[in-house]
Order: structure tokens, then C-alpha cells, then sequence
């Protein structure tokens, strides 16, 4: 046994991790080379060394700081490089108007060690229904049948809709007080079958609202974004010709609500879906 | 060879709740909280793991960065909670995590060149006459540290301080676990090379 296999074989050594019986020859190549000897000394050493230098740590403090800054979070516009605060203001005081808001489904699946991709990779990534809804602004029939075609869904009653997703949407046990549920769609989108229904309020516009179960959650491309707090759940919103798409999870569903025509009227939809 | 059973003394957080402790139910409830807003849950979770991912953080940036490294980390944290998938541990998850984000603070901030302006300084310091009194061996440590790679500061501090596995180190670092063990035997060489430089007596 030479000093240079000894070497390459210390930390092993040290770690506890060679067999008994390389063990046993390093232990008698020790016997007879002091620098070997020495070098493993200095090695358990380092290790002593690292776990005395260890000082307190004080979380506490860290907390405040991390807390407040999600608090700014909450308010300020997230995914904007060109947005003010003045713009969420602005949102919430739109006026209702019938335009539909194209969003991005994001349908590639991201496993846990992989963290955020750059919007580019996202807009690579997504199925996009700009065009399909962009094309039918004032009219979410229209939309959806855009969608049918391209997703294979068909209009299912709400039973056909259950059995078809395998489990009851939210949708069906509730809506807010004022809307009714016109039609449901299911869709065969690529990272989830989803459902699509449209609701109407009593002046006869309409909302959509998608739900799906896969935690995947809704991208709404590079579109301005804010997070905030609905109902006691984190909401993604975007706006768009005066009108809100707004995203959430409520246990373990995927909502999201196109054409909303404010903040309270999203706070109804949060509330109603609670499972 | 074989594979030795890890320890873990740091495990335990500052509220003294261990994360063994803590049922995978509950810690199901915990992160889907923590990932809807809740500060409550996300307090939890941050004072499970927060005390170990600290340190390191703290390891690999150095103190005097480690504050801002971890605020940002664990706003990134709360922002990917949903999409944890309970497929590794949370706290591996949150710890490769951590590495990463360090490491690639490093990257940004070219701390490795100046790692290398260090050396310099170093080599003239041993040049000199030993006259100085000689410096605490913490502060020695620390300076020894800032001379290897941040990498190796990440394998030497998960494997010494916190005493994982090669396995779970290779986990968190994402290479074969069959390199861990030469990796290390670099890092050691090397900082024993740099702390004897600074005048470390074992």
C-alpha cells in the first residue's frame, strides 16, 4: 500500500464509507507512515474545526425582513418590468365591457427540482388561446367552440361532466349569487383535461370558467400580472380591455375565471368555489 | 464500499421542532397553505428549514451576503411551493434549492475571481515573517474557506456539519454519487492546504 493510493482514498477513509478490509490496510499503512498519519489527523481536525465555528443563527430577525417584503409583493405589480403601482388602481375601477381576455395555459409539467423557466421557455411551452379568443371578444359561445374544436372537448350535462373528468367540479355544487350556469365543455387540453362553463349574469353577459385538477398552474404569458389576496386565496390577475382573468387554487383545483368585470365580483367567484 | 448512516445534529430548528417530527400529512397541509399565502404556514415551514438552509447559505456566500441570499431565498421558496411534489423530501427540495441559488450568486457576483485575488494576497501574507499573533481559528477557517470553489464549501459543509450521506449530498449537488467522494477528498486537500497557509496548527 503506497502513500498516493492512501491520499486518494482518505476521505473515504474519514467518512466511514471504505470496506473492513481496506480499512484494515490503511489502518497498517498508519502504522508505519507518520505524514499519512498526520494527514487524516488534520482532516477529522477540519471537521472539528467546521462544527465549532458554527455560529447561531437568528431567524427571527430574517423574518421580518422576508415578511415585509412579501407584503410589497402582494400589492405591486409582479411580472412587469413597465407597470406602476397606479396600474392596479386603474384596474380595479374598470368599468364592465364584454372582451374576453386571451390567457396561456401552461401545459408542460415541471418536476420538483426544477424551478422557474424564462418566459420565453413559457410562451415556447404554452397552448395559446389568444387567437381563438381574440377572435370572438364579445362572445364566450363563440370562444369555447373554438376551443372545442381544438381540444376535442364536446358540451357534456353536469353528471357526463363528472364521470368524464372523474370528479364533481366545483362549479356544480355552487355559483355566486346573480350568475347561472349556461353550458359546460370538457376539454382534452394537453396538460389536463379541464372543464369550461359558461355562466350568465342576470343582465345576460357571461363569464367562462375553466377548472381542472392537475397543479399546473394557468400562465397568462407575458401579460402584466399582480398576486393578491381574493377571498383569503393567493390570486393571479391580469387585465385586459377593462375586463380580468384571474387565476387560483382552491384545494386541490386549478380555477380560472375569464371576463370577471372587477375585484368584487372575483371575490365572489373565490368564495363560491371553496370546495 | 458501503454507506454509512448519516447523522444530523442541525436537523432541529430554532423552535426546537425537528422536521421528523412534523407528519406527512401535516406537512401536506403545511406547504399547500404556505403555497395558497398563508404567513402562517409559511412561518411554519420557514422556521422547520430556515436554520439549517441559513448555514448553508452562510457557508457557500460567505456572512456578510448570506442575509440577502436567504431573504431572496426563501421568497423563491414560497413562490415554487406549488410545485412541489412531495417526490423528495421537502427539506432536500428546499435545500438543493438553497445550494443552487448560492451557488449561482456566486456565478453573478464573480465572488470566484476574486477568490483567486485572494490566493494572491495569501501567498504574499506566508511570505512574511510569522510575527502576528495568531489570528482565531474561526476567523482562520472562515479566510481558508473563501479559497475553494463555493461547491466545495457546499460538500465539505454538508458532509462536516451537517453529516449527510454521499448519497444525499450527490442529491443535492445533482452529480453521481460515485463522485462525491473524490470531490471531497479535493476539498480537503485543498483547504488544509490554505488553512496551514494561514498558519492553522491541527
Amino acid at each position: 500500500m503506497n502513500c498516493e493510493w492512501i491520499e486518494e482514498n482518505l476521505s473515504a477513509y474519514v467518512d466511514n464509507i471504505l470496506t473492513a478490509d481496506e480499512r484494515e490496510r490503511v489502518d497498517s499503512h498508519f502504522a508505519q507512515c507518520e505524514a499519512c498519519r498526520q494527514l487524516v489527523e488534520q482532516y477529522r481536525a477540519i471537521g472539528v474545526l467546521m462544527r465549532q465555528s458554527e455560529s447561531h443563527v437568528d431567524l427571527d430577525a430574517l423574518w421580518d425582513r422576508v415578511t415585509s417584503r412579501l407584503d410589497e409583493q402582494a400589492v405591486v405589480p409582479i411580472s412587469s418590468k413597465s407597470q406602476s403601482k397606479n396600474w392596479v388602481y386603474a384596474m380595479l375601477a374598470t368599468a364592465a365591457s364584454i372582451a374576453l381576455i386571451w390567457f396561456v395555459a401552461r401545459n408542460n409539467s415541471s418536476s420538483d427540482h426544477d424551478g422557474g423557466l424564462a418566459s420565453h421557455e413559457h410562451a415556447a411551452l404554452a397552448v395559446d388561446f389568444q387567437d381563438v379568443i381574440r377572435s370572438a371578444q364579445s362572445e364566450p359561445k363563440a370562444a369555447i367552440s373554438k376551443l372545442v374544436a381544438k381540444y376535442q372537448g364536446k358540451e357534456l350535462d353536469a353528471s357526463g361532466t363528472t364521470k368524464y373528468l372523474g370528479y364533481e367540479p366545483a362549479l356544480f355544487k355552487s355559483v355566486p349569487e346573480g350568475f347561472t350556469r349556461v353550458s359546460t365543455h370538457v376539454l382534452n387540453m394537453p396538460c389536463c383535461k379541464c372543464s369550461a362553463s359558461i355562466c350568465e349574469r342576470s343582465d345576460g353577459t357571461s363569464l367562462i370558467v375553466f377548472e381542472h385538477k392537475d397543479e399546473q398552474p394557468v400562465w397568462f404569458g407575458d401579460s402584466p400580472s399582480i398576486e393578491t389576496q381574493c377571498a383569503g386565496k393567493t390570486c393571479k390577475i391580469v387585465e385586459s380591455a377593462g375586463q380580468l382573468a384571474v387565476s387560483w387554487k382552491s384545494d386541490d383545483r386549478q380555477l380560472t375565471l375569464i371576463g370577471a368585470n372587477d375585484i368584487a365580483e372575483v371575490n365572489q367567484w373565490v368564495e363560491s368555489m371553496k370546495l | 464500499m458501503q454507506q454509512s448512516e448519516s447523522s444530523n445534529s442541525l436537523k432541529t430548528s430554532s423552535t426546537g421542532v425537528a422536521i421528523e417530527n412534523v407528519s406527512v400529512e401535516e406537512l401536506t397541509v403545511w406547504v399547500r397553505r404556505a403555497a395558497e399565502g398563508s404567513r402562517e404556514h409559511q412561518k411554519r415551514i420557514y422556521e422547520l428549514l430556515g436554520s439549517r438552509i441559513y448555514r448553508v447559505i452562510r457557508k457557500i456566500v460567505g456572512p456578510s451576503n448570506a442575509d440577502d441570499v436567504m431573504q431572496d431565498f426563501v421568497i423563491q421558496l414560497f413562490a415554487k411551493l406549488n410545485q412541489f411534489r412531495f417526490e423528495s423530501s421537502l427539506e432536500t427540495w428546499a435545500h438543493r434549492m438553497a445550494v443552487n441559488q448560492s451557488l449561482q450568486y456566486l456565478r453573478k457576483t464573480n465572488r470566484e475571481e476574486q477568490r483567486v485575488r485572494k490566493l494572491a494576497n495569501t501567498t504574499v501574507m506566508i511570505d512574511e515573517p510569522s510575527g502576528q499573533a495568531k489570528a482565531d481559528d474561526a476567523e482562520v477557517l472562515r479566510l481558508a474557506m473563501e479559497q475553494i470553489s463555493g461547491e466545495q464549501r457546499a460538500l465539505l459543509h454538508m458532509k462536516e456539519v451537517e453529516g449527510l450521506g454521499y448519497d444525499a449530498i450527490a442529491g443535492v449537488l445533482g452529480i453521481p454519487e460515485g463522485t462525491v467522494g473524490s470531490r471531497l477528498n479535493k476539498a480537503r486537500k485543498e483547504l488544509r492546504t490554505s488553512l496551514l497557509q494561514l498558519g492553522w496548527e491541527a
